[in-house]
């Protein structure tokens, strides 16, 4: 319980309550700005405000009970990146890139990464590399399941700028995996040696 | 179907499996500082909205306050109205006070034709008028100038058979039974015609928000021409709006390595003696470059130059001799007509440069803007008039080209113009 009601005007804060809740579900919503943000700095200034509201409106989820708690708090971490990422626009968000260009940039991702044996740093890492509108749509595509079209919704887009951003985010990841790869099959021919 | 798509490309599915279950402790610092601020109630900041309601409120504000200074500036009874209430003295023979505080009754001494009123006959005082009431004496001039002479706190008794002279309501002008509104003792000799044009120059600073570098300050200025019908008027003209901002670009590039000498070419000729060939090499410098990506970023200052042309609704809701005040809306329409780069275009160095895309999207071509405001216009002749006009613009369309992540922009200005009317 968040709130412990003395009468029917007046609520309070439980604090020890909400301390849980925050050493709970923080660490996974942390991940889930960092993915967004691209730095821990930002991804903490995202959470903390995420969170806010979180607890301030966890009321209003317990009467609606509109699926669960984890996709809810989700929701309101993605938006509340999404506000945080186009009110700080140091960085520009979207490229205007040529439709040709990028269809030829789809045709050729068939690799195989399944033996890709990157840690989920290693990963995020990768994520935090791109450039922000690349990392928004990759996000929003990949790990939120949102298409394209709800993206373009979402971000104001078009649907096909959504389509290039995500198929440059793709291109630049698998650019990034190749050379990894690469490193380490060198390292391992060196060590035979 | 968007899930069988994911499922077929190898990258999706490794940072979708990979970051699932990603975690990170938040820092001890801000989880304190979390739980410092969950506990303090919620202060809404002020928002744009709030604000703009806020200015609008202050000009409405001081826009009443300065319509009613005037008013009662100009309302002191001058000589030229003074005689609508004024008192015959030949009427006055005495006047008595009388004891009543909220209205008086007065007994009338009846001369010449003057109807007589009844001994209970009240007769309402201004309140905001002062009258010197001399206390003793039984008769007295009233001078020409005063209105309404009639003593308002005297406490004298009064005997029933004194006859005071009150003014009948037949001494006022018969046609105009109350007193004189402002607008009406003004001299009207410095207002416009009833319909008139008008053509000023004008200058507005304006602020936009959001656009995609935070706000802007835009320099707004033309000539304008209006028609005047009334309290109605519809004014157009032609304008230049410039702005400057930052355009900008995603640069990737080959870093460069180094330089070399690459053969040419080769010529071969005999030697002195003919027995062998001399080979002369011909060499060109190649640079290398990296097979790596780099990705720069960088700004651009860019100054854009709109055309503007305004088709303005007005209607002035108050006029005095000097100052008239009224509402004005209407549609603006700006078309592109000039971009000029006012910082050096990004230097490369000797990278190679593979593709260059804009991160800022180039400016619309053309836009609309509905904009409204709260005019005041200063006579300060009959032909000449400054104007001052608050005004707020909504952007029908962002001032960048469309598919990019911009809001629909808006914008707060000051219009100032100076009006010759003819």
């Amino acid at each position: 319980m968040i709130f412990s009601r003395r009468n029917t005007e007046a609520k309070s804060l439980d604090k020890a309550a909400v301390g849980v809740l925050y050493d709970k579900h923080a660490p996974w919503l942390l991940g889930v700005c960092l993915r967004y943000t691209g730095n821990r700095e930002d991804a903490e200034d995202v959470l903390h405000d995420g969170f806010m509201k979180i607890i301030r409106s966890i009321e209003s989820f317990r009467e609606k009970q509109t699926g669960s708690l984890e996709a809810w708090m989700r929701r309101i971490m993605v938006n509340t990146a999404l506000n945080y990422i186009r009110d700080h626009k140091k960085e520009k968000m979207f490229t205007v890139l040529d439709p040709l260009l990028e269809s030829l940039h789809e045709t050729d991702d068939h690799d195989d990464f399944g033996r890709c044996d990157l840690s989920s740093d290693q990963l995020m890492d990768l994520v935090c590399a791109l450039p922000a509108g690349y990392r928004t749509v990759f996000n929003l595509y990949v790990m939120e399941d949102y298409t394209h079209k709800e993206i373009g919704e979402l971000l104001g887009i078009s649907e096909n700028t959504s389509k290039s951003q995500l198929s440059k985010a793709r291109q630049f990841l698998r650019k990034r995996l190749f050379e990894y790869q690469n490193e380490r099959n060198y390292a391992k021919a060196e060590s035979n040696r | 179907m968007k899930g069988i798509m994911q499922k077929q490309n190898p990258i999706d599915d490794l940072f979708r499996r990979g970051l699932a279950d990603y975690t990170a402790r938040p820092s001890d610092e801000r989880r304190e500082e979390f739980m410092k601020d969950v506990g303090t109630p919620v202060k809404r900041p002020l928002s744009m909205w709030w604000l703009a309601g806020l200015l609008g409120l202050i000009i409405v504000g001081v826009g009443t306050a300065v319509i009613l200074y005037m008013g009662n500036a100009a309302h002191p009874v001058s000589a030229s109205s003074a005689h609508r209430h004024e008192v015959p003295s030949s009427l006055i023979v005495a006047q008595r006070p009388h004891p009543a505080s909220t209205g008086l009754t007065l007994n009338e001494k009846v001369t010449g034709t003057h109807p007589v009123p009844s001994p209970g006959t009240r007769y309402p005082v201004p309140s905001t008028q002062t009258n010197p009431v001399p206390s003793t004496e039984t008769r007295y001039p009233v001078p020409s100038t005063q209105t309404n002479p009639v003593p308002s706190t005297q406490t004298n008794p009064v005997p029933s058979t004194q006859t005071n002279p009150v003014p009948s309501t037949e001494t006022l002008p018969a046609n105009d039974p109350k007193p004189p509104s402002v607008s009406r003792i003004h001299d009207n000799s410095s207002l416009p015609k009833k319909w008139n044009i008008s053509l000023g120059a004008y200058y507005t600073p304006e602020w936009m928000f959001n656009t995609l570098n935070g706000d802007k300050y835009v320099n707004n200025m033309g000539v304008e021409g209006t028609f005047h019908f009334g309290r109605y008027s519809v004014k157009t003209g032609v304008g230049l709006s410039i702005t400057t901002g930052w355009h900008e670009v995603l640069v990737q590039s080959n870093p460069y390595l180094g330089t070399y000498q690459a053969l040419d070419s080769i010529i071969f000729t005999w030697d002195k003696t003919q027995y062998k060939l001399n080979p002369t090499y011909y060499t060109k410098g190649t640079n290398v470059y990296d097979t790596s990506l780099q990705y720069t970023y960088t700004n651009i200052k860019k100054q854009y130059t709109y055309l503007q042309i305004p088709l303005v609704l007005g209607y002035d809701f108050w006029q005095n001799n000097w100052l008239t005040l009224g509402f004005r809306a209407g549609a603006v329409m700006s078309l592109l007509l000039n971009t000029q780069n006012l910082s050096t275009t990004y230097d490369p160095g000797k990278d190679r440069i593979i593709t260059i895309n804009n991160v800022t999207p180039d400016r619309i071509q053309m836009n609309w803007q509905a904009m409204g405001g709260l005019n005041a216009a200063f006579r300060l002749s009959r032909r000449f008039s400054i104007e001052l006009e608050p005004d707020v613009r909504y952007y029908f369309n962002s001032v960048y080209e469309p598919s990019e992540l911009t809001k629909k922009p808006w914008s707060i200005g000051v219009r100032t113009a100076f009006v010759v009317t003819f």
